[in-house]
């Protein structure tokens, strides 16, 4: 203000608004300081303006030009005054505004770069574990595929050893055979040449030779006939459980008629199968119920049920049952119950009804009691989806 | 009784087989079958086409009617025979009957595959024997021709 007065002093002769320059000095008091400081500049002004430029100069409010131009400038400077408030407010808010925004967007800014720093601590971890698991996976195709070749190599070599055992057996029996030829037919001939000559002993011993042979030689047979079960297998195909059963009664009618016997059955499904082996199997437990028979004459029933994705096939006699603790054991090559004069027999029948049925992926089991029968149970699983 | 027919001439049969009871079984089991045949016996494959081409000791040998012929032989076994002879102009048709232990699939399907005449297995019974050996003899020498036949004429 003092800096106005002197100035405008100096350039009272060119100035003929002397408030003009009070004006722009409120102004900046406005500007620069508070509230107070532009009412303080207003009334100093005011007064100095007064007091020095308005005439009577060096008087205040003394008259009412005076007055009323001294009010006039405080209007003016009060109202610019107003508008500078007003407008630094309005600065001061956007201010606040700018910065908080600016706050927010570092904050933002921050949260913003954790996160890309958290993803890509992530992404680095699942890429590891990708990685890892490549690896794994790999390392496990790697064993898969040795593991593969190993088993491939241990299925060669025991298809390998299996061949050689079946030629060892096939050998074998052919080589054991030879002999028994010789053995069982020159003892016949050797009875014959002797005919007359040798009393009643002899004739008995010539016969007990050649029904060891005989039975020797089936034996050999039957074993030749297990051994092969596998390498003669054919090709599953379906099979009709019907004309199975049709044909073991025409092959077993002689015996049928012998012991009197009844062979019945209830309709029986079609499984896939090997029709050879199948009739085998049900001609053995057949031919097992019509020999193991009691007093009564042998009856023998064939039926089938479906059970839990399989066929179970029954074969039911009334022959003189077997003790419990023979069930498992029958099912053993040449395991016999009896002796040869009570039930002819090799003892390789069930061994090899076993055997066809595990080749068909089924079990065999039976229930019996002593005396009164026997059940034989199979089961060939269902793979024809045949409803019945 | 002796029973001959191939016009009155005896038929001559080329037993090829190791076993020596065998050899003996056959011959009594001829005898007994009433027929009067002329066995003739070698003792392995190789022997075997030795005789039929007449080579060493065999060069005044006659020519078979029919070769009994078993196949497992040392040296040289009734399959590899089997083979020469169909291979030999000259001797694939002598009528070659396949008479051993074995009655092994392959071996029967193998044996036909090669054209063989007839396989029969040996019977272990000397009756059923002497039933097969007649059963063979009435066959071939009362109801077939044979190509020995032709060559005499």
């Amino acid at each position: 203000v003092a800096a106005s007065v002197v100035l405008t002093r100096l350039l009272e002769p060119l100035q003929a608004t002397p408030s003009l320059l009070f004006t722009f000095v409120v102004t900046i008091s406005a500007w620069q300081g508070s509230r107070q400081h532009a009412i303080f500049a207003v009334i100093l002004s005011a007064v100095c303006i007064d007091y020095f430029f308005l005439p009577p100069a060096g008087t205040i409010l003394s008259s009412v030009t005076a007055i009323s131009c001294v009010l006039v400038y405080i209007f003016v400077a009060g109202v610019i005054c107003y508008l500078e408030d007003r407008y630094r407010q309005i600065a001061e808010r956007l201010q606040r505004a700018n910065d908080e925004l600016e706050v927010r967007v570092v904050n933002r800014t921050v949260e913003l770069t954790t996160a890309n720093t958290a993803l890509g601590a992530e992404i680095a971890i699942r890429k590891t574990v990708e990685q890892a698991l490549t690896q794994a996976k790999e390392e496990l195709e790697r064993r898969v595929q040795e593991r593969t070749a190993e088993l491939t190599k241990t299925n060669t070599v025991l298809l390998e050893t299996n061949m050689e055992l079946q030629q060892f057996v096939y050998a074998s029996c052919h080589d054991l055979q030879t002999p028994l030829r010789a053995i069982c037919s020159f003892a016949q001939l050797l009875k014959q040449d002797q005919q007359g000559k040798l009393d009643e002993k002899a004739d008995g011993r010539i016969r007990l030779i050649v029904d060891g042979v005989k039975r020797l030689q089936a034996l050999i047979n039957d074993l030749l006939d297990y051994s092969k079960l596998e390498s003669n297998g054919k090709r599953f195909a379906p099979t009709d459980m019907n004309a199975v059963f049709e044909d073991v009664v025409s092959f077993l009618s002689p015996t049928i008629s012998e012991f009197g016997a009844v062979v019945t059955r209830d309709k029986l499904p079609t499984v896939l199968g090997d029709r050879r082996q199948l009739t085998q199997l049900l001609r053995n437990l057949i031919e097992n119920g019509l020999k193991f028979h009691g007093a009564d004459p042998p009856q023998v029933h064939v039926a089938a049920q479906r059970d839990d994705g399989a066929w179970r096939f029954s074969v039911r006699d009334n022959g003189i049952g077997i003790e419990p603790q023979y069930h498992d054991r029958i099912f053993e090559i040449f395991r016999r119950l009896h002796t040869l004069q009570e039930y002819p027999g090799t003892g390789i029948g069930l061994a090899m009804c076993k055997r066809v049925v595990t080749r068909h992926d089924g079990t065999i089991w039976l229930e019996s009691e002593p005396g009164k029968g026997t059940t034989f149970f199979f089961t060939i699983p269902d793979r024809l989806g045949e409803k019945q | 009784m002796s029973v001959t027919s191939l016009g009155g001439r005896t038929p001559k049969i080329l037993i090829v087989d190791d076993d020596m009871a065998d050899v003996e079984l056959t011959r009594e089991g001829f005898e007994a079958t009433g027929w009067k045949v002329e066995l003739h016996h070698v003792v392995n494959g190789r022997q075997c086409m030795e005789y039929l081409r007449k080579q060493g000791k065999y060069a005044e040998s006659p020519t078979p009617d029919l070769i009994l012929l078993d196949l497992n032989m040392p040296l040289m076994d009734g399959r590899e025979v089997l083979t020469e002879i169909v291979k030999d102009e000259r001797l694939r048709t002598l009528p070659v009957v396949i008479f051993t232990t074995s009655k092994g699939t392959a071996d029967v399907v193998k044996m036909y595959g090669l054209r063989c005449n007839s396989y029969i297995v040996k019977p272990v019974e000397f009756e059923q024997l002497r039933r097969t050996l007649e059963c063979l003899c009435n066959y071939w020498f009362a109801t077939v021709v044979l190509p020995s036949e032709m060559c005499l004429q």
